[in-house]
């Protein structure tokens, strides 16, 4: 059956539960109340985009009620400029991102799987402390609520001091598992609100130099999911870059963490002139696969987390990459980004882009 | 226009991604399959949850191909506070490990070879609040093939009971 765009849970299809945005003044913390049911929902994504008040703070989210530190832990990896270090804790509860008076944002994203039955665990990442085109920690982490045999009713967010700013912003996502829904056939939909959907995907016929995604509406699409599969075409090795609303100034910045075979490293760079989400150049007929996560609203700067395997010849992955990036402009609407290679027709034929906006 | 829940007994034809399968192992299966059409779908979102008490516990094959060194890997992890991190092949992808939690995606566009990134993190025991490893992983399929199949199988002997995974795609109209 056909229908227009559907405004309803639909299971097996992950929607949007909570948006919250601080407005007006600061908050001590962000509660969704008891609106969720982790047994049914089955898997949540939370997206959180932390702005300073008047204190340093690490954003922290606990369950239901349960704010007790001893109940909760993590370990992860971090990279600040050129350190890479381990980061753990056996009593502490949800990490997310930090925020300090010179370096006022951040922004974390973490999935879950969430029914009771075995302890809840969490992977995620933390774009940590950005100021302009500095990022000053990334950090990829996984965390744990000891708890088995409670059902996820609620989640709370609250700053480790302080308050979370006027624009700190909660998006979560739920599975829907439920069973009891308006039994239907298959349904055949222009789009469905508050789930992710594609708004465009793009496979070159013949090699070219840059794909660009336009009718982008940031303020109101709010996230995007930028997806390459690249193949590199030139002659001469290639690397791609992200272009946000053709703005080739000294705009962007990054920290990254980095494997190629046994070596681990980090490096920092500011004030680039493109998105560039990992630091190595593919040969020709070589492959680069990644993820881009992009919150897009204006007012703040742009966060962004990236996953890359880069250099890739058949069984050989040279690069590992993860990234988290900004893009100091806090005053344009995002609507159009791009993916430019830095070899003319650098990107080979068959490469394949998609844009996935969250239908909010 | 405005629905109360609905429960679609077939494919949801719309641009955007839905469960495939979510599954939820009884403790008694040596493997669980699904069929797909990779050139089609271009990418699947893996999610799993493991409660097995061994390394490297499920897997994953490809068309069930289960050649030697086909599959290549690079890896990151911390393991209790050492970070380190290297290179190999093997006859699978490794999907989870013991006590642990991954978020995955696989790339399977038509004509190229196939990419798999994830992110596990893992506990020595349970219930606990101590995460013993987390591991980022980035990897190959070497074969330019239609991908028909995910075939996901623990690494020795059946699946323990209350092991979810669930795979996300996107169905073309």
């Amino acid at each position: 059956m056909k229908y227009g765009e559907i405004d309803s849970l639909v299971k097996g299809i992950d929607s949007v539960v909570f948006d919250y945005t601080v407005t007006g003044s600061a908050v001590s913390s962000i509660s969704t109340g008891d609106i969720l049911n982790g047994d049914e929902d089955c898997f949540y994504t939370v997206f959180a985009f932390h702005v300073y008040d008047t204190a340093t703070s690490t954003l922290n989210c606990y369950f239901n009620a349960d704010n007790t530190a001893g109940n909760y832990g993590y370990r992860g990896i971090t990279a600040n400029n050129t350190t890479v270090a381990n980061i753990n804790s056996t009593s502490a509860l949800l990490r997310l991102c930090s925020v300090a008076s010179g370096t006022p944002q951040g922004f974390s994203m973490f999935n879950m799987y969430a029914k009771q039955g075995s302890v809840r665990l969490l992977n995620g990442f933390n774009v940590c402390d950005i100021n302009g085109t500095t990022v000053t920690q990334l950090e990829a982490l996984s965390s744990v609520w000891n708890n088995t045999n409670t059902n996820i009713t609620g989640m709370v967010f609250a700053p480790s001091a302080g308050k979370c700013g006027v624009g700190t912003r909660i998006i979560i996502t739920k599975g829907n598992g439920f069973t009891d829904g308006i039994k239907t056939g298959v349904i055949n939909t222009s789009g469905i609100k508050n789930a992710w959907i594609r708004h465009d995907s793009q496979t070159l016929a013949s090699p070219a130099s840059s794909v660009t995604f336009t009718g982008l509406d940031g303020d109101n699409d709010v996230l995007y999911l930028v997806k390459g599969t690249n193949k590199t075409a030139s002659a001469t090795a290639a690397i791609n870059t992200l272009v946000i609303n053709s703005d080739t100034g000294a705009n962007y910045g990054r920290q990254i963490l980095y494997a190629n075979n046994t070596t681990v490293g980090a490096t920092r760079l500011t004030s680039d002139s493109a998105m560039l989400f990992f630091g190595s150049a593919s040969d020709q007929n070589e492959y680069d696969c990644y993820n881009i996560l992009l919150f897009a609203p204006k007012g703040f700067i742009r966060p962004v987390i990236s996953q890359c395997v880069n250099e890739i010849n058949g069984t050989t992955v040279d690069y590992l990459f993860l990234a988290g990036h900004s893009w100091n402009n806090t005053a344009d609407n995002i609507t159009t980004l791009s993916i430019v290679s830095s070899q003319n027709n650098g990107i080979a034929a068959g490469s394949t882009f998609e844009l996935y906006k969250l239908n909010i | 226009m405005k629905f109360g829940k609905l429960q679609p007994q077939g494919k949801v034809e719309f641009d955007g991604y839905q469960e495939l399968m979510n599954w939820t192992s009884a403790g008694s299966e040596s493997s669980v399959s699904l069929s797909v059409d990779g050139d089609t779908d271009m990418e699947y979102v893996i999610e799993a949850r493991d409660l097995t008490a061994g390394n490297d516990s499920i897997r994953l094959r490809l068309n069930n191909d289960s050649t030697a060194g086909i599959y290549g890997r690079q890896f990151l992890y911390n393991n209790a506070g050492t970070i380190s991190s290297g290179r190999d092949t093997d006859t699978s992808w490794v999907i989870t490990s013991k006590y642990s939690n991954t978020y995955a995606t696989i790339s399977t566009i038509n004509g190229f070879i196939k990419f798999y990134k994830s992110f596990i993190g893992m506990q020595t025991s349970i219930p606990s609040t101590a995460i013993n490893e987390v591991v980022l992983q980035g990897c190959s399929y070497n074969s330019t093939s239609n991908i028909t199949s995910l075939v996901f199988f623990p690494h020795t002997g059946n699946f323990t009971a209350g092991t979810n995974i669930r795979v996300l795609g996107r169905r073309a109209r």
